[in-house]
């Protein structure tokens, strides 16, 4: 049973009972709150397609979004199970994107069992593209544009790669775009399902892209990477996809990883093994996405 | 011909490294320091030939000078190789010793 299919009376009451128990990649998350006016129906049309699991199941996150204060003055506090919180208090208006926050930090901060990069994940025709990027280089922007043309959606936030084979896992989370960037989306894609947006987080405005039902669908299905992109977005900037050495991709994947420092040889030897299976390449684009999305597909389609 | 000091160089002797190369380029993982380390070509000679023996600068030169067929010594390159020894030892991947 999907998110979906859950009447929002339901959600309301698993919220504040037992907590709403869904799955999302590798990961389960039993969800908690009551927060029961607005919150509900933001976590059933963004969450739509993720399927439930069983009361009774092991979850991998327990997580509150509890309100705090008083009657006058309520904010919210993020917390988990047994754990300290990782944020202050913040305004019951902006749940959705702490809870999102939240989340990351929860596998960012436990998820060892895999090496964890900061990278967009997306597939085409059985081949996996890494997008590894700090905040800010256009990451979220290019994972949307590019499921908006065809390319599985495996993750927006965090590669998952398996330390056996290194095959990374999908984790399709909501994509958060924020800024200018949403407007951007709104433009390239008019289909786009996007949830409210949220101004004046500290992050600027806010809002989340839902991803398509197939890639949640496919969520069993690992991805091979066979690309490394660090993609740059420049303002005005013509677009530029240019090879770098493999000895400087390695360095400035570690750079991006949540948990490399913490993973000793293990870690270097996945690093090794994704660097050698790769082409690896820098990408600097401006504001055309469409043609941003062209230069991925030629290269995808063999043409670079 | 520049001046030569006699101080020896060794591999550090507390690290365990493992290698991975590509062309000319490699990158070093200390797994005692948890450090993982860019070498460009001559670096990574340095590094294997401080592994089998200790050497001072002018062994080392003349290694390199049987490796690269366009090696010449000039203060300019004595720099680099000054440079770049102190740069490895700061890393902590060679140690110097006592002759």
């Amino acid at each position: 049973m999907k998110l979906a299919e859950l009447p929002l009376i339901e959600i309301r009451r698993q919220l504040r009972s037992s907590g709403l128990c869904f799955q999302c990649g590798p990961f389960t998350t039993r969800l908690h709150s009551d927060l029961l006016e607005f919150f509900p129906a933001q976590i059933h049309h963004l969450h739509a397609h993720y399927p439930l699991v069983k009361d009774n199941s092991f979850s991998d996150f327990h997580v509150h979004l509890l309100r705090h204060g008083n009657r006058w003055r309520s904010q919210l506090r993020f917390w988990i199970e047994d754990e300290e919180m990782p944020f202050g208090l913040f305004p019951l208006d902006t749940a959705l994107p702490f809870l999102e926050w939240g989340l990351n930090w929860c596998v960012a901060t436990r998820a060892h069992q895999f090496l964890m990069l900061h990278a967009g994940v997306l597939e085409k025709s059985g081949q996996t593209l890494l997008l590894p990027a700090h905040p800010g280089s256009g990451k979220s922007t290019l994972c949307a544009a590019l499921m908006h043309r065809g390319w599985r959606f495996l993750s927006d936030e965090f590669a998952l790669v398996r330390w056996k084979d290194t095959a990374v896992l999908p984790f399709p989370r909501p994509i958060s775009l924020k800024n200018d960037s949403i407007a951007a989306i709104r433009a390239f894609a008019p289909e786009a399902v996007m949830g409210p947006e949220f101004p004046k987080t500290p992050k600027g405005t806010v809002s989340h892209l839902r991803p398509f039902r197939e890639s949640i669908e496919r969520s069993d299905e690992p991805g091979r990477v066979r690309w490394i992109v660090f993609p740059r977005f420049q303002t005005n900037s013509s677009l530029r996809l240019e090879p770098i050495k493999k000895a400087q991709a390695f360095l400035q994947l570690t750079t991006h990883s949540f948990n490399y420092g913490l993973c000793g040889l293990r870690g270097f030897e996945s690093v090794s093994r994704l660097i050698d299976a790769c082409d690896c390449y820098t990408f600097e684009y401006g504001g055309d996405l469409e043609q941003a999305v062209t230069q991925l597909n030629a290269l995808a389609e063999g043409l670079i | 011909m520049p001046v030569l000091s006699q101080q020896r160089w060794q591999l550090n002797l507390s690290c365990r490294l493992h290698w991975w190369k590509d062309g000319d380029e490699c990158v070093v993982f200390n797994a005692v320091s948890g450090k993982t380390h860019f070498l460009n070509e001559m670096g990574a000679h340095t590094v294997r030939l401080l592994t089998v023996e200790s050497l001072n600068r002018k062994e080392l030169i003349n290694r390199f000078t049987a490796l690269y067929e366009d090696f010449i010594l000039d203060d300019d390159v004595l720099h680099y190789i000054q440079d770049m020894l102190q740069h490895l030892e700061d890393q902590g991947l060679i140690e110097a010793v006592s002759s």
